[in-house]
């Protein structure tokens, strides 16, 4: 891949990132988040920032179903 | 004609599960193959019980992944790993993506590091990867879900996001309703 495409496909995909963690941010609830125990609120918190359900979900100490049913609660969307 | 082969990963299944008309993906393809590591990641009531059905009926097939497969996926992972400007995947859509190569499988994920591999490494560009967003699209394209005027198109996207909690990004959902409706030339 030539120089000049990685480097406006990297825009994309950083503009992409940034909308769907906008989206996150906007919906959450967080009251819940802030609700929660210091180590689940650190991974909704996470996964927020970042949309990463694998490491968030490893910070939460939970497998990947619990903690998208946890995302639901927290009305956190899944952006994709 | 439905398709033959898709692969699924965890966060795929568990949302698609939720969504009221998730028996789209039985129509669309012949059958779904589910990677044994897929299954042990899902806890989730609902979810369990649409896999077993599935996998009762045939339209589902609980795959175990070769020694080579399994080598090839953790190739993969660092192959992905050692370019720091991509997202990490780990083993269970690595192998997804190894297999749905090897078997000419469309891999059905929403994990985003899975989803760039295709866009950023030349020798994995013949993957087709997709999203609930491409599976929705294709299925009322082929005609599995029946649609009359760009309303109804719409409404069917939005009936999986509330379904499942599950946001598209806006971009990408006007192209696919565009794609759609010039595939059925409605508008």
């Amino acid at each position: 891949m030539s120089e000049d495409r990685l480097k406006k496909l990297l825009a994309e995909i950083a503009e992409e990132e940034r909308e769907a963690r906008e989206i996150r941010r906007r919906m959450a609830d967080w009251d819940f988040i802030k609700s929660q125990p210091p180590r689940i609120r650190a991974a909704l918190e996470y996964y927020v920032e970042t949309g990463d359900i694998r490491r968030a979900s490893r910070i939460a100490g939970m497998n990947l179903s619990k903690f998208r049913k946890l995302l639901r609660e927290a009305s956190i969307p899944v952006v994709v | 004609m439905s398709l033959k082969l898709a692969i699924s990963d965890t966060c795929f299944i568990i949302d698609w599960s939720y969504y009221r008309k998730r028996r789209i993906l039985n129509e669309l393809f012949q059958t779904v193959l589910l990677p044994e590591q897929v299954l042990e990641e899902v806890e989730d009531e609902k979810v369990i019980s649409w896999i077993s059905k599935n996998l009762a009926s045939g339209k589902m097939l609980l795959f175990t992944p070769s020694p080579l497969d399994l080598r090839r996926a953790e190739e993969l992972m660092l192959e992905v790993a050692s370019r720091p400007y991509m997202r990490k995947i780990e083993i269970p859509e690595a192998l997804c993506l190894v297999v749905g190569f090897r078997l000419n499988a469309v891999v059905l994920t929403e994990n985003r590091g899975a989803l760039l591999v295709p866009r950023m490494i030349k020798e994995w560009e013949r993957v087709k990867v997709w999203r609930a967003l491409e599976t929705i699209k294709e299925a009322i394209k082929r005609g599995y879900v029946r649609v009359s005027n760009e309303e109804d198109i719409k409404r069917v996207f939005e009936e999986y996001e509330r379904d499942t909690r599950h946001i598209f990004p806006r971009r990408d959902l006007i192209k696919a309703i565009e794609e759609v409706l010039s595939c059925l030339r409605i508008g």
